[in-house]
């Protein structure tokens, strides 16, 4: 079975500059606004959350999704500071970038434990069908948000391949 | 308010419309024309004998509750039938939580239940039996196509899909259960 | 020349007897184990329904429109006695009221909405792309093009979540 748990691992390529951008587009934070409304809709109805658990599942997902903040906020200072080493034409610091490795993977790992230990708390008031119905629900609404984002790395790979001599 | 007078039956858009407006003599109807649609599909679905009568009642008080979430994009009847769906999946839940059962019980119609009034016939049982193996979304599918004769424009709105999918399901579900009742 | 797949898509409703074999089908039919196979199978479908007690339909919706005025009641019972409570203790409801926090006084609930970190990482035309996956019927577009976990049914959800969970 496909280890679900990388699908996360895959959110630390983000790009500084576009993130600050986008957190100061209305139109995108519009966006965004909508597609999470229209997504716990969906998580609503399909779990027929009563509002009690809907109360509590408010409070789960917001304070894990202010910790996975926290982790691509740090992610993003890890790749500035690693791309600030593999610059071309500067000799990178052996020491620094394995530093800056280990403490990348390790943000990674604390990333995808993040999903396990959050569902996890929703065992507290969900019951195990409606914990896995979450996750299929998530999975797939992440996983498509990884593949716009792997046809926007591949486009701009060509881009830059065309742009080589 | 009485439901209004027409030359011809009023179709279940007016029903709902006369009962919005107050009359209770339209879900009345409602009830009678979809009552026992709703009762088959919820065998189909592998609802005890037993339980039918509760849950047909469930699914229509329900559906009154929210009448205003039906918007006339799918048939009347369908959306009923999800709401039938959902209805028999939190009964399901609400056993689990109450007694230690392994989840690979389902309840299904026994002919060995002294408490069943009904007769069922041993191939009717493997089927619904089967059923119960395939995932929810090619089980509905399947009951909305075979059992009731939904077309597949239909069955894509009532259930999220699109009509090319729903398709796949289906044939997928002949395939299936064929290999298991063959 | 009739199709075996052709002839599935006919069986639903020749079996609820909407319509009738043509002379083709049926002598399709006649010479195809396949669609025998098949053909027994959906009119075992139609059968199970066939087998349904008879319900008291109007004992149904009796007891349904009665559940539903019960609510009713109570729902205009409940206001009433909000009001009336309130009317009795006004002074002690002022006191009470400058004590809770602001975000309760609120006559429109705060809507629940899961947000999604990950969102972050896209830009204007991507998030465009993903909001109409999601405005897409289940099945569409990309959102169900893996197939495995958004087939699974309850017991193999309740395993998958048995083994993540450890």
């Amino acid at each position: 079975m496909r280890n679900f748990w990388l699908v996360p691992l895959v959110f630390g390529l983000v790009s500084p500059l576009a993130a600050q951008e986008l957190a100061d587009d209305p139109r995108a934070s519009d966006l965004r606004r909508q597609i999470e409304e229209r997504f716990t809709a969906r998580v609503k109805e399909e779990l027929a959350l009563t509002d009690q658990q809907t109360t509590r599942m408010k409070s789960t997902v917001r304070d894990w999704f202010l910790k996975r903040r926290g982790m691509e906020d740090e992610n993003r200072r890890l790749r500035e500071a690693m791309a600030g080493q593999l610059r071309p034409g500067v000799a990178a610091n052996k020491d620094s970038v394995a530093k800056l490795t280990d403490a990348m993977l390790e943000l990674k790992v604390r990333y995808a434990q993040s999903f396990k230990d959050e569902i996890k708390e929703m065992s507290g008031y969900l019951d195990p069908v409606q914990r896995a119905q979450f996750m299929v629900l998530r999975e797939r609404l992440i996983e498509r948000v990884r593949e716009v984002r792997e046809q926007r790395d591949d486009s701009t790979s060509r881009f830059r391949r065309r742009q080589q001599p | 308010m009485p439901v209004p007078a027409s030359p011809t039956p009023p179709d279940d858009a007016d029903l709902v419309r006369a009962y919005q407006g107050g009359s209770e003599g339209a879900a009345t109807e409602l009830v009678r024309r979809h009552g026992a649609p709703v009762a088959r599909f919820l065998v189909g679905l592998g609802a005890d004998y037993a339980d039918i009568d509760d849950l047909v009642q469930e699914t229509f008080f329900r559906a009154f509750r929210r009448i205003a979430g039906w918007r006339g994009d799918a048939g009347f009847r369908s959306w009923i039938f999800t709401i039938a769906s959902n209805a028999l999946k939190d009964e399901h839940r609400r056993r689990k939580a109450r007694r230690s059962v392994p989840l690979e019980d389902h309840d299904l119609p026994s002919r060995d239940n002294p408490e069943s009034a009904f007769a069922v016939r041993e191939t009717e049982r493997r089927l619904v039996a089967a059923l119960q193996t395939l995932p929810r979304l090619q089980r509905e599918v399947f009951l909305l196509r075979a059992q009731q004769g939904i077309e597949y424009p239909e069955i894509a709105t009532t259930l999220g899909t699109t009509a090319g999918a729903a398709r796949v399901h289906f044939h997928h579900a002949v395939k299936r259960l064929k290999e298991m009742i063959a | 020349m009739t199709s075996c797949e052709e002839m599935l898509e006919r069986m639903p409703a020749v079996a609820l007897g909407e319509a009738q074999w043509t002379k083709e089908e049926a002598l399709h039919l006649a010479g195809c184990v396949s669609c025998q196979a098949e053909w027994s199978l959906i009119q075992k479908a139609v059968a199970v329904g066939s087998q349904a007690p008879a319900l008291d339909l109007e004992k149904t919706s009796a007891a349904v429109l009665g559940r539903l005025r019960a609510e009713r009641r109570e729902r205009r019972l409940r206001r009433a006695g909000l009001l009336t409570g309130l009317a009795a203790a006004a002074a002690v409801a002022l006191v009470v009221w400058s004590r809770v926090p602001h975000h309760t006084q609120r006559t429109v609930p705060e809507a629940f909405r899961i947000p999604v970190a990950e969102l972050d990482s896209l830009d204007n035309g991507e998030l465009e792309s993903v909001l109409q996956d999601l405005d897409a019927p289940l099945g569409a577009g990309t959102l169900n093009s893996t197939p495995g976990l958004g087939d699974l049914d309850d017991v193999q959800l309740e395993r998958l979540l048995r083994s993540l969970e450890g």
